[in-house]
């Protein structure tokens, strides 16, 4: 298995589609469907092929050894969310062929697109805290410029709150990596994790930590981190809309937060109180938020906020159904709430309209976006039986049985709220009354193709609860976060015997 | 798998509407029919059979106990007639989509019937709340806000239930329904026991969880409504309940039962002083659909045998004339197009085959005897009096004043119907609905079937309903008289109807002085403009000194769960957007007041 093609295939194809399709767009579009399915495809194999190998796969870049290379490691937990990645990454690029048409230079947009993806991929794939924060740069600033790729003055400043914000932060890991670097004299995050564990003064540690919570929590958009995601996710284009809500809060945010906290620190209790504690502040604040927004796109920024603040609440409780329970809804919010952004999208292509108020009745003159909108709807608050509300139940059930009613009825209680918001779209936009505003642009075949796929997803993947699935799949992700620091039992001998 | 008849009843109905997804419109009836008549079928077989299970993988998912086959059977039989009806004049524009719903709506009723195991038991039961807000969307923009209602509300129920259930596993250790047992020991509990509680309530629409049927039952299509809220989902939120009360899910004491009495009565008479004073008639049924449910509850409420099966008799009958009810008047607005009371008169001798199921099911549902309404009220009311008699003073008058109310509600369906019956059917029919004919045969066939239930149910009460369905629910060996207070006959009541009747045309023919005559208001004969519709038979009630203000506050939706949710959720969400500002630099501060107070928590737990 060559783990260094999720890096320099969709970074070969940026250059690629920077040099050769600036004067043959269709091109660009071609190599990005090209890449996005060879990077599908692959990861799914790597995600299968893992047990072979231990379940886990080390490979150091060149032949030379650790400070002075990178080591790259694929274990499950990677290993899924290259899976994660790549899926909608596939579907959103597959829905940007024709969406993007309405916008000019298109080739800057697969090229971006690819470097996001190249940044993402890194992340999750390497082993090293530098070379971490490198792959999270990459990723965020080709997140700005698609954020501002159609240049209107609303999605220039989105975009520059979001650069800002996300330079502050950078700025505090790269801050916290800086004093992990000084306190341990390595950057290899097993290594610094083994010196952690055996030192005897760990106070300098907590700094790093509450750098690292402020850093990563803004990433995935944890309240009081949120207030640049309203505005970023929604003046994105569709697609990457999809894809910032669906997987790179996930990859920055929580990847980030389980990786280094979990496998590297060994899940400390007070980070998971403090971690608990963001997690129900964002499921409420981003539900409350939600329910008075009128912009369709905006309204989904806020619900990925509450919703992000599930994922972290499951993998926060720390027990292994809290943490099946995060696993699962990082990856069915992944396809719901991209679907639902590409909804957004479709509605907003066909009428040119983002506000529900002026939008009515489309549920007769977009049947398929109508239809699957309803399916995302119904995913995402958690209505059987549909993926989401097999995810929440397992962390409503997690609450309690960690001890923590309390939490387990706030999760549910804001379920009615996410409910609520959702229907709210739902009359106001496809089955209220029916508004002056035309129908401007039929929606496309591609838009329509992909809408289908993640609305038949949001039900085929509710099967992975089946047990003999879940063993297979899922059990071996939960398997690793529980196990904590095995993760640096595993790589430590490793990096001796190079 | 594919000779179970659990797993069959559930799955038959799905694959028909996965079928009909591509089917043409006639072949999509007639599957649906085939379907439907196979899982009527199976549910007579399955309630022939002793208790049955299915296991998926090693887990119990469906089971069956003589409440769960009763509540399968009536399922099935009240889907099938409804079907009948629906075969003829469903709205052109929905027929594709209802067609593919009304299966899937047999099958999830189903599940929730024959669930044992507590995760299927939730899908199941969200499915079906799920349903109502599809049945509604039928009704496009008209149905929209109703449904949205509906759907949050149902919703709610969804969640109640589940945080009972969590709360339930964790306590007794099984996903196992059947085997639960929870006492209110803790904290914990309780609250498990009152979501259970209110989560069942929602369902069947009791107080104070009821107000999405009233509002549903205004904008649905009509055979969802006779379907959904008017049948299945009393069946099913009253299992529910009856689940909770008697088969041990929790263990409380006996003041709980007297609060839920309490609640019940409350429900019958705050549901039936609204729909006294109705314009629409979907409204009004949809109230009335509410007050029953008072009935149902009050009479599970007391715990005691006659109680519990006057209360599962009570949901059946309500099923059955609600239905009823609900298709007859759909039929009329399907012909006058307007369910408006004020707008209709007159129309029996256009439309004689759906006056007379009409008359039936309102007889019915006012507790005239013979008929199907009259036994089951009269068997809540006697559990009331055993409650009351084995309760010290305070209660025992708190219990009376219960029954006391009980009857009083049932006195004002009598009223509520009277103005229900003269507006439709009797006062003068208006020019306008001349051509008015009679609905096709499917739809009067349906209806009538129902009425049949009413009657056969109410003159063969002993030999049919609690011979077969009610007495299997109670523990072996009980039998009718000895938990009966009183001595009831219906014959004997149908003999002096008979006798008054004969009596009366007796003396009709021997006399023939019969006046006929027009209204008069005032001086003048009604004309068209100031008929007497009867519609406002009852608007003095809404003037009379308590009740003037009462209603004032019911219109302003004072009683309205959902408005207070609305308002509280739309406050919060307020707040909360007045602190986005958009300003950069507010935001920033956020940030790093949050560094700073995570990194203060963590260093205090050093």
């Amino acid at each position: 298995m060559i783990l260094s093609q999720f890096i320099f295939v969709p970074l070969a194809a940026a250059f690629l589609i920077a040099l050769i399709a600036r004067k043959k767009e269709n091109f660009a579009a071609v190599i990005c469907m090209i890449a996005s399915l060879w990077l599908f495809v692959n990861s799914i194999i790597a995600f299968f092929r893992l047990p072979e190998f231990g379940g886990m796969i080390m490979k150091t870049t060149s032949g030379w050894k650790i400070p002075f290379t990178i080591p790259f490691v694929l274990d499950n937990l990677s290993a899924f969310m290259l899976i994660i990645i790549s899926l909608i990454g596939v579907i959103s690029a597959f829905y940007a062929l024709q969406y993007i048409k309405h916008f000019t230079g298109k080739w800057n947009f697969f090229s971006l697109f690819m470097l996001m993806f190249t940044g993402m991929n890194g992340v999750v794939l390497t082993g090293d805290f530098f070379n971490l924060y490198v792959f999270m740069e990459i990723s965020l600033i080709s997140a700005y410029s698609l954020v501002a790729f159609g240049t209107e003055s609303e999605e220039l400043e989105a975009a520059f709150k979001y650069a800002t914000m996300g330079a502050i932060t950078s700025t505090m890991i790269l801050f916290g990596i800086g004093i992990l670097y000084s306190f341990t004299s390595t950057l290899n995050m097993a290594q610094v994790g083994e010196i952690v564990q055996q030192s005897a003064n760990k106070k300098v540690i907590f700094l790093v930590f509450g750098l690292f919570i402020t850093g990563f929590g803004l990433k995935a958009a944890l309240v009081p981190f949120h207030a640049w995601l309203p505005d970023a996710h929604p003046s994105a284009p569709a697609p990457i809309s999809a894809m910032l809500s669906g997987v790179l809060i996930k990859t920055l945010g929580v990847y980030t937060i389980v990786r280094v906290f979990f496998n590297v620190f060994g899940a400390p209790q007070v980070v998971l109180t403090i971690l608990m504690l963001l997690a129900v502040l964002s499921i409420v604040i981003g539900g409350f938020l939600s329910i008075v927004q009128w912009d369709f796109k905006r309204m989904l920024g806020f619900s990925s906020v509450s919703q992000i603040g599930y994922v972290v609440l499951g993998f926060a409780i720390g027990t292994p159904l809290g943490i099946l329970g995060g696993v699962l809804h990082l990856f069915y919010h992944s396809i719901f709430k991209s679907l639902l952004f590409l909804n957004s999208g479709a509605v907003e292509y066909a009428t040119g309209e983002r506000d529900i108020r002026k939008l009515g009745g489309l549920s007769k003159d977009l049947p398929i976006t109508s239809s699957t909108t309803m399916v995302g709807t119904l995913s995402i608050s958690g209505i059987p039986p549909f993926n989401g509300f097999f995810s929440k139940l397992i962390i409503i059930i997690a609450c309690f049985q960690a001890g923590n009613p309390i939490l387990g009825f706030i999760a549910a209680a804001v379920s009615i709220v996410t409910l609520a918001y959702y229907l709210k779209v739902q009359k106001h936009a496809f089955y209220g009354k029916k508004k002056a505003k035309q129908i401007l642009e039929k929606v496309p075949f591609t838009l329509k193709a992909a809408m289908i796929i993640l609305a038949v997803l949001c039900l085929a993947t509710s099967i992975i609860l089946i047990p003999s699935i879940r063993e297979a799949t899922v059990q071996p992700i939960v398997d690793t976060v529980v196990n904590k620091t095995q993760y640096i039992d595993k790589i430590i001998p490793y990096l001796g015997s190079i | 798998m594919w000779n179970n008849y659990l797993f069959l009843i559930v799955v038959i109905p799905i694959i028909v509407s996965i079928i009909n997804l591509v089917f043409p419109k006639l072949w999509k009836k007639i599957l649906t029919f085939i379907g439907v008549a196979i899982t009527l079928f199976l549910s007579i077989k399955i309630f022939a059979a002793e208790a049955l299970e299915f296991s998926l993988l090693d887990v119990t998912l469906f089971q069956t106990n003589s409440l769960a086959n009763f509540i399968l059977l009536f399922i099935n039989v009240l889907s099938f007639i409804i079907l009948i009806y629906s075969l003829k004049n469903v709205k052109e524009d929905i027929e594709n989509k209802f067609f593919l719903l009304f299966p899937l709506a047999v099958s999830f009723s189903n599940g929730v019937a024959l669930s044992g195991n507590m995760v299927a038991f939730m899908v199941f039961w969200g499915l079906t709340g799920m349903l109502v807000y599809l049945f509604g969307l039928l009704s496009g923009s008209k149905g929209a806000e109703s449904s949205r209602k509906a759907f949050i509300i149902i919703g709610t129920s969804d969640v109640l239930l589940i945080v009972g259930l969590v709360i339930m596993f964790l306590s007794s250790q099984t996903s196992d329904m059947y085997s639960m047992n929870v006492p209110l020991s803790s904290l914990l509990n309780v609250i498990a026991f009152i979501c259970m509680i209110l989560s069942a309530f929602t369902k069947a629409g009791a107080f104070p969880m009821h107000t999405w049927v009233p509002d549903f039952a205004k904008d649905a299509p009509v055979e969802s409504v006779a379907l959904l809220p008017a049948a299945m989902d009393k069946l099913l939120g009253i299992y529910l309940f009856a689940r909770i009360m008697i088969d041990g899910l929790f263990i409380f004491p006996y003041l709980v039962n007297i609060i839920i009495m309490v609640i019940g009565v409350f429900t019958i008479i705050m549901a039936v002083m609204m729909a006294l004073i109705q314009h629409n008639g979907r409204k009004l049924l949809g109230y009335h659909a509410v007050s029953q449910v008072g009935y149902m509850v009050l009479g599970i409420g007391t715990g005691n045998p006659i109680g519990i099966i006057g209360g599962l008799f009570h949901m059946l009958n309500n099923a059955i004339y609600k239905s009823n009810l609900f298709l007859s008047f759909g039929s009329v607005e399907k012909k006058t197009g307007t369910a408006d009371l004020d707008e209709m008169g007159g129309l029996a001798r256009k439309m004689p085959m759906t006056f007379i199921a009409a008359l039936v099911g309102a007889l019915a549902i006012s507790g005239i005897p013979p008929l199907n309404g009259f036994f089951s009220k009269w068997m809540v009311y006697q559990s009331v009096l055993e409650a009351a008699a084995s309760q010290t003073h305070i209660w025992q008058i708190v219990l009376n004043v219960c029954l006391v109310l009980a009857v009083f509600g049932s006195a004002l369906t009598l009223a509520s119907f009277i103005k229900f019956i003269h507006s439709i059917y009797l006062s003068k029919l208006p020019a306008k609905y001349n051509d008015v004919t009679e609905v096709s045969f499917a739809n009067w066939f349906g209806n009538n079937l129902l009425a049949l239930m009413c009657v056969i149910f109410g003159l063969a009460v002993y030999a049919i309903p609690v011979k077969l369905f009610l007495l299997p629910i109670l523990p072996a060996g009980s039998t009718i008289k000895n938990i009966m207070l009183g001595f009831y006959e219906p014959g004997i009541i149908l003999f002096f109807f008979a006798i008054s009747i004969i009596v009366g045309v007796i003396i009709y023919y021997i006399f023939k002085k019969i006046r006929f005559d027009d209204e008069y208001v005032g001086t003048m004969p009604t004309t068209e403009a100031n008929r007497i519709t009867g519609v406002e038979f009852y608007d003095d009630v809404k003037n009379m000194r308590p009740f003037k203000s009462i209603y004032k506050w019911a219109n302003k939706k004072y009683f309205d769960i959902y408005k207070y949710g609305t308002d509280v959720s739309l406050w919060f969400g307020d707040i909360f957007h007045k602190l986005h500002t958009g300003l950069l630099h507010t935001y920033a501060i956020w940030t790093l007041a949050g560094l700073v107070i995570v990194t203060l928590i963590l260093i205090s737990a050093l």
